[in-house]
C-alpha cells in the first residue's frame, strides 16, 4: 500500500469501525467531505476473461480512465472508506486446489486505475463465488461459494487487505420444509447497512440466512425459507436497515421481509416476510437508494427493461416512478442523484428525479458482457494518492 | 465419553499435531476444536455436530498423514479417533473387528496373541490402521498375502446425507456395495468416517521369518556399478520376483546420501509361502545377484537402515557366509517402534512396472553424490512389490488401481528448521521430477511416473506437488475409470463434499 495516502485508515478501522452502529454516521460525514470523486466500475466478461472499466463521474457524463483484466470475474465490491475494489474469480482451481480467489486491488485516478495487491484464496472446496460484500465496518469481507455450498468470511486488515485464512460454513442442503432436501448454491449476499451481519441467499435451497462473520466464525443468526423460491438477484437491504427486498423465482414478484431491530449471536434474531408483490415479469437487477427506504429494480419488459422505482410504505412495496430503456438491463448502481443502469453493451445515467425523462446519458461500453456495477466514492486526495 | 478440546484447553497443542510437524503451517491453520472419540458414537455425535454448525470435520487415527489433510482446518473440528482402539472379534458376526484408532503394532500382537492371525500391513509399530487400511495398507507380506484392504469384508462408516443427516452403514459386497469398493484402498479419499473395519478371513500369521541386511560400499561406488545395481535389483522383481515361491520374500533397498556414513543398503525379509523358513533357497539365490557389489552382511538391518552412521558389524562374502538366523514373526513385525521420528518431512511415491533404466539411475546417483541439503536429508525406499497384490481381479473389486508394479518406490526427506521447509520442498521435488524426466516418459507426462513403464503414486504417500499435473486422478487412481467411479460414489454419499481435503475425491 502507498503510504502516501493521507487517509488514516488505521485510525478510522482500529476506533470506529468496531462498532457497527458507528458506522452510517461515519460515512454519512464522509460523503459530505469536501471535494470527494465517485468512481464506477463497470465488469464485463466473455468466457473466461473479463475486465473491470473504471469511470470517473462527473455532473455531465463521466470518464473512462482505464480497463483491467481480470479473469474469470465473478463478482465484485468496494471499501466502505478506502480506495480498494475486491473481486472474487470463479477459477475452477487456484495453486492447484478447489477453490476461489478473492483479488485486493488499490484504485487510482489515473490510467491504470487498478494495482493488484493482493490474491487470496477462499477456503478449500469454496468454488463458484457469485456475491462478495464489504461490512459497513469495513472489516469483514464475505463470499458465497455456490458451486461449493459455502460461505467464506476474511477479516480485512486496517490497509483493506483480506487476512490469509478464509473462515468457512459449509451447507448442507438443509431447508426449512419437512422432508425437503435441495442442494445448496449459496449465490446473493447484502450486508446491513447497520453492522457486520448480511442475508445470504439461496437459490438451490430456498432459504435465507441471517450470517454474523467474525475472525473465528460465521454464526448464522437466522432462517427463513423463501415460499416463492429466490432468484439469482442479490437482495437489497433498506438504506434505514428495516427491510429487505428479495426477488422471487417461481412467480414474478418481489417480497419484503421485515427485519430485526437488534442483531447479534444469541439474541432473538428473525425476520417475517411483510408483503409480496406481483411485478409481471422476473426482476433481474436490484439496488437499494442511498439515502431513502427504497429501491430500484429492472425488468425484461417487451425489447428493453422496465426500471422501476419501489418506496416502503405500511411494509409494502409501491412503484412510485417508473421508465422503459431500451435493452436488457443486468444491474444496477445509484450515486447520489442519479440510477446507473447496465445493458449489454451500453452504459446509462438516469436522473432520479427525473425516472420518465427520455433524455438520459448514455455511453457505449469498450466491451459487451456487462456483469456488475458498483460505484464508489472517495476524497479527491484518496485517490489521487495512489496516481 | 468424547473430550473437546479447545484453543484455550491445554490439551490444544499436544493434540493438535501428528507426526509431520510441518502441518498446521501456522497458529491460524489449526481447527477451533478437537473432539476426541472413544466410541461410534461419540463420533457420530461430533460428526453430527459439526455439519449443523456448518464446519468443516477432519478425521486422524495415527497421526502419520504426510500432507495437511487434517491439522490444516481453519475454523473446523478434528475428530481424533486414535483412542478409538479396540481389535475385537464380533460374537455376532464372527468378524474381526479393527478400530481406526488401534496402531498397527497393537493389531498385529492382539490378531496373533488372540487369534495366530495377521494383517498384511505396515512395519511402522504407531501407524493407525484409520489411514492405513482405507488407503490400501501395504507392508512386508504384502507380496505373500496381498494388500490390508484386499482382505475387507465390510466396514462401518459414518456417512452424511444430503439433508445434512449422519447415517450409519455397516457397507460389503451386497450393502452398498459401491461405497465398500471405494473404501478398499480409497476409502481417505472423502466418503465418510470409518469406525470398524471388519474382516471374515484373514492369513495365518508366519510361524518364524528371517531377516537379513547387506550394505554396499557406496562412498567408492560409481555411477556405472550404481546403474548396474538398481538394474539388477529391478530386474529380479520384474522376471523371477513374480513366480510364487518368492512371494515370501520382501525387500527394501535404500539409497542415502553419498558419502563414507551415507547409506546404500539392502533389507530383507523372508519366509516360505507356507509361513516357514525350512528352505531359504529363494532368499539366497536372490543375495547372490549382489555379491558382485563387494555387499557385507550387516546383522540388524532395520536399525541399521534408521541410523545410517552406524558401522557394520560383520565383514564377508554375503551370500555364501550366510547362516539364516530365525526370528519369531511377531518379534519381526513390532521390534520397530519408531513410528515416525516427529520431524518435519516430505514424501512422494512412485510405483514401478519394470527395472529402472539407466537415466533413472542416474538421476539418483547424481542427486545422492551431490552435497545438497535435502540430500543429505532424506532417503529412497525401493520396495519390492508385486505378488499377491497383483492377482488381476483385484483392480475391478477394490479402489487400488495399481496391480502390475514390481516395485514401489517412497522417498522421504526429515529435517527440524521451519526455515529450511521451502528448500527441501523445492529440491526434492526437483529431484523427484528429474528422474521421470527424458525419453523413458512420454512427452505429455514429462516429470510424472505415468506411462508403460510406470503406474503411478500411492494415495497414502500422499503428495500435493502432483496436483500441478491436470492428470493427477490418473497417477493415483489410474486410466480405467477407477477415477470417475469414485465421483460417481462421491456424490451419491458425501452430495455436499462434506469430507474434503486438498486430493480428495473432487465432485464431477
Amino acid at each position: 500500500m502507498d503510504n502516501k495516502s493521507t487517509l488514516s485508515r488505521r485510525t478510522f478501522l482500529a476506533g470506529a469501525a468496531t462498532c457497527a452502529a458507528a458506522a452510517p454516521a461515519l460515512l454519512h460525514s464522509a460523503v459530505h467531505t469536501p471535494f470527494r470523486q465517485t468512481l464506477l466500475h463497470v465488469a464485463t466478461r466473455a468466457s473466461h476473461s473479463g475486465y473491470v472499466h473504471t469511470f470517473l463521474l462527473a455532473s455531465d457524463g463521466c470518464t473512462l480512465l482505464g480497463s483491467t483484466r481480470t479473469d474469470s470475474l465473478a463478482a465484485f465490491a468496494v471499501h466502505p472508506v478506502l480506495p480498494t475494489l475486491y473481486v472474487a474469480r470463479d477459477c475452477r482451481e487456484w495453486e492447484a486446489l478447489p477453490r476461489g480467489v478473492i483479488e485486493t486491488y488499490v484504485v487510482a485516478r489515473s490510467m491504470s486505475p487498478l494495482r493488484l495487491v493482493a490474491q487470496t484464496p477462499m477456503a478449500l472446496s469454496a468454488t463458484g463465488p457469485r456475491s462478495i460484500g464489504v461490512s459497513p465496518c469495513g472489516r469483514h469481507l464475505l463470499v458465497s461459494a455456490s458451486t461449493g455450498g459455502a460461505w467464506n468470511a476474511f477479516a480485512l486488515d486496517p490497509d483493506g487487505i483480506p487476512s490469509l485464512v478464509a473462515i468457512t460454513r459449509k451447507e448442507t442442503g438443509i431447508t426449512l420444509e419437512p422432508g425437503a432436501v435441495s442442494m445448496p448454491t449459496p449465490h446473493g449476499l447484502v450486508f446491513s447497512p447497520r453492522g457486520p451481519h448480511a442475508l445470504g441467499t439461496d437459490p438451490g435451497t430456498g432459504c435465507m440466512t441471517l450470517l454474523q462473520p467474525s475472525s473465528e466464525a460465521i454464526a448464522v443468526l437466522a432462517r427463513q425459507q423463501s415460499p416463492y423460491g429466490l432468484t439469482l438477484s442479490s437482495p437489497v437491504w433498506t438504506n434505514d436497515g428495516l427491510y429487505v427486498i428479495v426477488g422471487n423465482a417461481q412467480n414474478a414478484s418481489l417480497s419484503l421481509y421485515r427485519m430485526p431491530a437488534v442483531l447479534e449471536k444469541g439474541s432473538e434474531a428473525s425476520f417475517h416476510l411483510a408483503s409480496t408483490v406481483p411485478t409481471f415479469t422476473s426482476v433481474t437487477a436490484l439496488v437499494a437508494h442511498a439515502s431513502l427506504p427504497a429501491v430500484f429494480t429492472s425488468r425484461r419488459q417487451a425489447s428493453g427493461s422496465r426500471l422501476e422505482q419501489w418506496k416502503i410504505d405500511r411494509s409494502q412495496l409501491r412503484v412510485i416512478t417508473d421508465a422503459w430503456v431500451s435493452g436488457n438491463v443486468v444491474t444496477l448502481a445509484q450515486d447520489g442523484g442519479s440510477l446507473w443502469a447496465v445493458s449489454d453493451d451500453r452504459l446509462i445515467r438516469i436522473a432520479i428525479e427525473e425516472l420518465h425523462n427520455p433524455n438520459r446519458f448514455e455511453m457505449p461500453l469498450p466491451m459487451h458482457g456487462a456483469r456488475a456495477i458498483v460505484t464508489q466514492s472517495l476524497p479527491a486526495h484518496v485517490i489521487d494518492a495512489h496516481s | 465419553m468424547d473430550a473437546s478440546v479447545t484453543r484455550q484447553d491445554p490439551r490444544y497443542q499436544a493434540l493438535l499435531r501428528g507426526h509431520n510437524l510441518r502441518f498446521p503451517e501456522n497458529a491460524s491453520m489449526g481447527p477451533a476444536r478437537i473432539v476426541v472419540c472413544t466410541t461410534p458414537a461419540d463420533v457420530h455425535r461430533a460428526l453430527q455436530t459439526a455439519v449443523h454448525d456448518g464446519v468443516r470435520p477432519t478425521v486422524r487415527s495415527g497421526g502419520h498423514c504426510y500432507e495437511n489433510f487434517t491439522a490444516n482446518n481453519p475454523g473446523g473440528v478434528l475428530l481424533d479417533l486414535s483412542q478409538l482402539s479396540t481389535v475385537d472379534l464380533d460374537p455376532r458376526t464372527g468378524e474381526y473387528c479393527i478400530a481406526p484408532g488401534a496402531v498397527l503394532g497393537d493389531v498385529y500382537q492382539s490378531l496373533y496373541k488372540r487369534y495366530g492371525l495377521t494383517l498384511p500391513a505396515g512395519s511402522c509399530y504407531s501407524v493407525g490402521a484409520g489411514g492405513h487400511i482405507s488407503g490400501g495398507g501395504y507392508g512386508l507380506l504384502s507380496r505373500l498375502q496381498g494388500l490390508s484392504s484386499d482382505w475387507l469384508e465390510a466396514i462401518d462408516i459414518l456417512t452424511v446425507d444430503a439433508s445434512g443427516k449422519v447415517i450409519e452403514r455397516r457397507v460389503d459386497r451386497k450393502n452398498d456395495p459401491d461405497l465398500f469398493r471405494a473404501c478398499c484402498g480409497a476409502g481417505g479419499a472423502g466418503f465418510g468416517i470409518i469406525t470398524a473395519f471388519r474382516f471374515k478371513d484373514l492369513p495365518v500369521a508366519p510361524r518364524e521369518v528371517v531377516e537379513v541386511g547387506l550394505r554396499f560400499p557406496w562412498d567408492t561406488m560409481t555411477e556405472q556399478q550404481f546403474i548396474a545395481l538398481l538394474t539388477t535389483y529391478g530386474d529380479y522383481w520384474a522376471t523371477r520376483g513374480c513366480d510364487p515361491d518368492t512371494w515370501g520374500l520382501f525387500a527394501l533397498l535404500g539409497v542415502g546420501p553419498k558419502r563414507e556414513d551415507g547409506w546404500l543398503g539392502l533389507h530383507m525379509q523372508f519366509c516360505q509361502p507356507d509361513g516357514k523358513v525350512d528352505d531359504v533357497s529363494v532368499l539366497r539365490e536372490f543375495m547372490a545377484k549382489f555379491d558382485r557389489f563387494n555387499s557385507e552382511l550387516i546383522s540388524s538391518p532395520h536399525r541399521e537402515f534408521a541410523n545410517a552412521a552406524t558401522k557394520p558389524t560383520a565383514r564377508q562374502p554375503a551370500s555364501a557366509a550366510y547362516k539364516p538366523k530365525r526370528i519369531p514373526w511377531l518379534e519381526a513385525a513390532t521390534s520397530d517402534r519408531s513410528g515416525g521420528n516427529g520431524a518435519r518431512a516430505k514424501y512422494k511415491s512412485a510405483y514401478m512396472k519394470r527395472s529402472f533404466v539407466p537415466a533413472e539411475a542416474r538421476a539418483i546417483y547424481r542427486f545422492y553424490s551431490g552435497n545438497s541439503i535435502t540430500a543429505r536429508s532424506s532417503v529412497i525406499s525401493i520396495d519390492s512389490y508385486g505378488g499377491a497384490v497383483n492377482r488381476p481381479q483385484l483392480a475391478a473389486e477394490t479402489a487400488i488401481a495399481q496391480r502390475s508394479s514390481t516395485m514401489k518406490l517412497q522417498w522421504q526427506c526429515y529435517w527440524f528448521d521451519p526455515a529450511e521447509d521451502a528448500q527441501h520442498l523445492r529440491e526434492l521435488d526437483a529431484f523427484y521430477t528429474s528422474i521421470y524426466t527424458g525419453e523413458h516418459v512420454g512427452p505429455h507426462h514429462q516429470g510424472t511416473p505415468w506411462g508403460d513403464r510406470y503406474e503411478g503414486c500411492y494415495m497414502n504417500y500422499a503428495d500435493i506437488d502432483m496436483l500441478r499435473y491436470p492428470y493427477w486422478p490418473e497417477l493415483f487412481y489410474g486410466r480405467d475409470g477407477l477415477y470417475e467411479f469414485l465421483q460417481k460414489v462421491k456424490q451419491s454419499y458425501d452430495p455436499n463434499n462434506v469430507f474434503h481435503h486438498a486430493m480428495s475425491i473432487r465432485p464431477a
